[in-house]
């Protein structure tokens, strides 16, 4: 589902990453892991096409839903706005689009009274949500996480780690940067991330 | 269809988006009509004066609503929107909206200002809002940072504002077409057929620039299948 073979990346002369190898199968679950700076939302961004690697390629099928670390609204659009923006991408009508984005926030507690609140006005795990819900609108095939769960309280975080394991049970790959190593057993396989400091010196 | 669709929902998110910022709307609206009303006892000086000081509010705004979204692009080209349509889109909300603005700044001046030609007016606040919408997009596209666009946005308009409209650098500029209409409607002697050529060009070439950058800075990367 997923292949990446000796990725490497810079920005100007500093290195970001270098000869990165891993692989994802349907219905797995991997964490990436590292301290700050080691690369791994850039590493994300290459797997979703956002960024362009340096050196090395990319395999990979099916549709990418990407969560990004910092969830990317409209501060003026209305969450169920957001579900039809995005589901309309997708080529979903907008009451379908509302309908799977309603039972997705519903899975993640988002307060149902705020659905047509703008996203300027929500808290920042209910943003978070509304992030994870987008990602995951149409079942994409890979999903690809970058701290899903800034923000959630601490059901919410529980919850979130099951949900990881129902995706993966339902033949979706799974790609989660994390920084919690406690978290680590809840996922198949770890890829543990280095900052490139020796060559960077 | 599906791509219609997607079009008009593209425009529909964004005028959401901007409709709801009151403040901004206002000061769009306000901006013409203080740089207009500050020179009203100068005859055609006056009309011109409000085009550039519309160039400065449609140029705010394209340039703003382009900036508003930039970290939301990427993941709806993800999503299945493509990144042309994500410019077009927007290009048509603020037609759209330079459209109703062409109309009530043409009616108040007309009514307030008696031009000699009003026909003209109308021609040249149109040329600016082809000219000024395309202006803030290409900058947006190409700076891409809020402080640093709008200060590019107002060296263009500020430096076409000083100088004089038959000044042998005023071609240069990208307003120079909409402001030789505008004087011509306001009776000032002005090159008609210069100016509507300039205007018409420089729109399009703005429009040529800001979608090669939109398409540069937007192009996904498809890993191999």
């Amino acid at each position: 589902m997923l292949s990446l073979s000796g990725i490497g990346k810079r920005f100007g002369s500093r290195p970001v990453l270098r000869d990165v190898d891993l692989s994802v199968r349907r219905g797995e679950s991997l964490a990436l892991v590292g301290e700050n700076g080691a690369g791994k939302s850039t590493l994300l961004r290459i797997i979703a096409g956002l960024e362009h690697q340096d050196e090395g390629t990319v395999t990979r099928s099916g549709r990418v839903g990407f969560c990004p670390q910092e969830p990317g609204l409209l501060d003026l659009l209305t969450a169920d706005e957001h579900l039809v923006f995005f589901g309309r991408g997708l080529g979903l009508d907008a009451r379908t689009a509302r309908a799977e984005g309603h039972r997705l926030l519903g899975e993640f507690g988002f307060p149902e009274r705020m659905r047509g609140v703008v996203t300027r006005k929500l808290s920042g795990g209910s943003r978070q949500k509304l992030n994870l819900a987008l990602a995951l609108l149409d079942e994409p095939a890979l999903l690809l996480l970058d701290e899903p769960y800034t923000g959630f309280d601490q059901g919410t975080y529980v919850c979130f780690w099951e949900h990881v394991r129902s995706w993966t049970e339902a033949g979706r790959g799974v790609v989660i940067v994390t920084h919690f190593l406690n978290e680590i057993e809840r996922v198949d396989r770890v890829h543990e991330l280095t900052p490139c400091l020796a060559e960077a010196a | 269809m599906n791509r219609l669709r997607q079009l008009l929902t593209i425009a529909e998110m964004q005028g959401r988006d901007l409709l709801r910022r009151r403040g901004a709307l206002l000061m769009l609206a306000a901006m013409p009509l203080a740089f207009y009303f500050a020179l009203l006892g100068k005859g055609g000086y006056a009309i011109t004066t409000g085009g550039v000081g519309m160039a400065f509010s449609v140029s705010g705004a394209a340039l703003f609503s382009m900036l508003a979204a930039k970290r939301i692009e990427p993941r709806l080209v993800l999503a299945g929107y493509r990144p042309l349509d994500l410019l077009l889109g927007r290009l048509l909300l603020l037609e759209a909206l330079g459209l109703v603005i062409v109309l009530l700044t043409t009616a108040l001046m007309t009514v307030v200002s008696r031009p000699p030609h009003p026909g003209f007016v109308l021609a040249g606040i149109a040329l600016t809002v082809w000219v000024a919408v395309p202006l803030g997009l290409a900058i947006a596209t190409l700076i891409a940072r809020e402080l640093e666009g709008v200060l590019a946005a107002i060296a263009v308009v500020g430096v076409q504002l000083s100088l004089p409209i038959d000044s042998p650098a005023a071609p240069f500029l990208p307003l120079y077409g909409p402001l030789q209409i505008l004087a011509h409607g306001g009776g000032i002697h002005a090159s008609l057929l210069a100016g509507a050529g300039a205007g018409l060009g420089y729109g399009a070439a703005l429009l040529g620039v800001a979608t090669l950058a939109w398409r540069f800075r937007l192009r996904m990367l498809p890993a191999t299948r």
